[in-house]
């Protein structure tokens, strides 16, 4: 392939997967490391560090708008982001020692379960009970936002911050260790876990998504994983992919169009668990 | 919306356009550079193998970027690089610029929290920057 054919097809897939990841409230990250090494050969380490630097991109975007519009907050995600900035260097420094295999294995499984979170986030409700978890008073763990469909403003209080802060851990070493946002784990933390609100759980995900992966990101670009060639296509194509996902998204009211776009993230998962497990040739 | 809230939100949207701004030109400048018959980062080996893409092709140090800046005709990867640059700084300043802001408002308590999240940002960023 020539040069500027090489790059064409990067941001051409790019912005596949930056629309894919929109549509299904995934980030790009994870579905275009996998994209990258299968389809284009490239190598693991380039591929993750390429799909960080999409990440960031993204987040800033969408954290900037949630930011303003009041959705994402602040508080809650600078207090979980001291748990997911160590996880992440953490993850980052291994990322450089640990078997390319296993990385793959590891991916596989967590992409497979990100689907299985997307499919949950389907339905959505409000938490109803507000709790009084000691650890959400002292820090101010709580906020008001206006929820437009309710047509009302909604108060949320922090749950269980302690088992959110754990699990924040794992998602920030994930992101380091894979070149990924992690946002279908940090969602997990904040909706599931710390029973936030699921708009306000996307939009804080969303803020700390860049914070988590910047101090990732650091040791990438140290350790040369970082190429110009392959990250900036990359993070161009993702980030106008996520741009005319998003868009699109407010007009795909039908889950069933989400649903499509699943098997075709299983067959992804499946085939990075497959090389990590050595069944196929990588 | 809290002043907070709305001076992170500008510095993560203006950090990023100029990122974007930076890596479009240093891509363009990189295909007109290989367009021209220029050498470009070799596709098939460097893909493939991580080592074989080793410098001047990728970037590993802040004053490896200055030398690409400084080169005539100047380095378009290098351009790319600091846009890249840019953007793994921008979460890292919208951290930084919280902290007085939290303490105008009275809050030590976050300002005390934004402060050691930046310190931990800005050190893995300086580390990386100069490794």
């Amino acid at each position: 392939m020539g040069h500027v054919a090489f790059l064409v097809a990067l941001l051409a897939t790019s912005f596949a997967a930056g629309i894919v990841g929109a549509v299904l409230g995934l980030g790009g990250g994870i579905l275009l490391v996998p994209l990258l090494t299968m389809v284009f050969g490239i190598n693991l380490h380039y591929a993750m560090g390429a799909s960080l630097v999409s990440v960031i991109a993204t987040s800033s975007g969408a954290a900037a708008t949630y930011l303003r519009s009041g959705l994402s907050n602040i508080r809650v995600g600078l207090f979980l982001a001291m748990a997911t900035v160590t996880g992440a260097v953490i993850g980052a420094a291994l990322s450089g020692i640990v078997p390319t295999r296993a990385l793959e294995l590891i991916l596989g499984l967590a992409l497979a379960y990100s689907v299985v979170v997307t499919l949950r986030q389907l339905k959505v409700e409000l938490p109803e009970t507000e709790p009084y978890d000691p650890i959400a008073m002292r820090f101010g763990l709580e906020g008001t936002y206006d929820d437009v469909r309710l047509g009302r403003d909604v108060k949320y209080r922090a749950d269980r911050v302690k088992t959110g802060v754990a699990v924040m851990w794992g998602a920030g070493l994930l992101s380091g260790l894979l070149g990924i946002g992690s946002g279908a784990f940090k969602v997990l933390a904040l909706d599931y876990v710390m029973r936030l609100p699921m708009k306000v759980s996307t939009a804080t995900s969303n803020f700390m998504i860049g914070i988590t992966a910047s101090a990732s990101a650091a040791v990438y670009f140290a350790r040369g994983d970082i190429h110009p060639v392959i990250a900036t296509p990359v993070a161009l194509g993702v980030m106008l992919g996520a741009t005319v996902g998003t868009v699109l998204m407010g007009r795909l009211r039908n889950t069933t169009v989400r649903a499509l776009f699943v098997p075709v993230i299983f067959y992804l998962a499946l085939s990075m668990i497959a090389r990590g497990l050595g069944l196929v040739a990588s | 919306v809290t002043a907070v809230e709305r001076l992170v939100s500008r510095v993560l949207w203006w950090g990023g356009v100029a990122s974007i701004t930076l890596m479009l030109i240093g891509l363009a400048g990189y295909v007109v550079q290989v367009g021209i018959g220029g050498e470009g980062f070799d596709v098939p080996r460097g893909i493939e193998h991580r080592e074989a893409g080793r410098p001047p092709n990728v970037f590993t140090s802040l004053p490896q970027v200055l030398d690409g800046l400084r080169r005539r005709p100047i380095d378009p990867l290098a351009v790319a690089a600091v846009g890249l640059l840019t953007l793994l700084a921008t979460p890292v300043v919208a951290v930084v610029v919280a902290v007085p802001v939290f303490l105008a408002g009275g809050d030590r308590r976050y300002a005390l929290i934004a402060a050691l999240l930046a310190v931990a940002l800005v050190g893995s960023l300086l580390i990386g920057g100069s490794g």
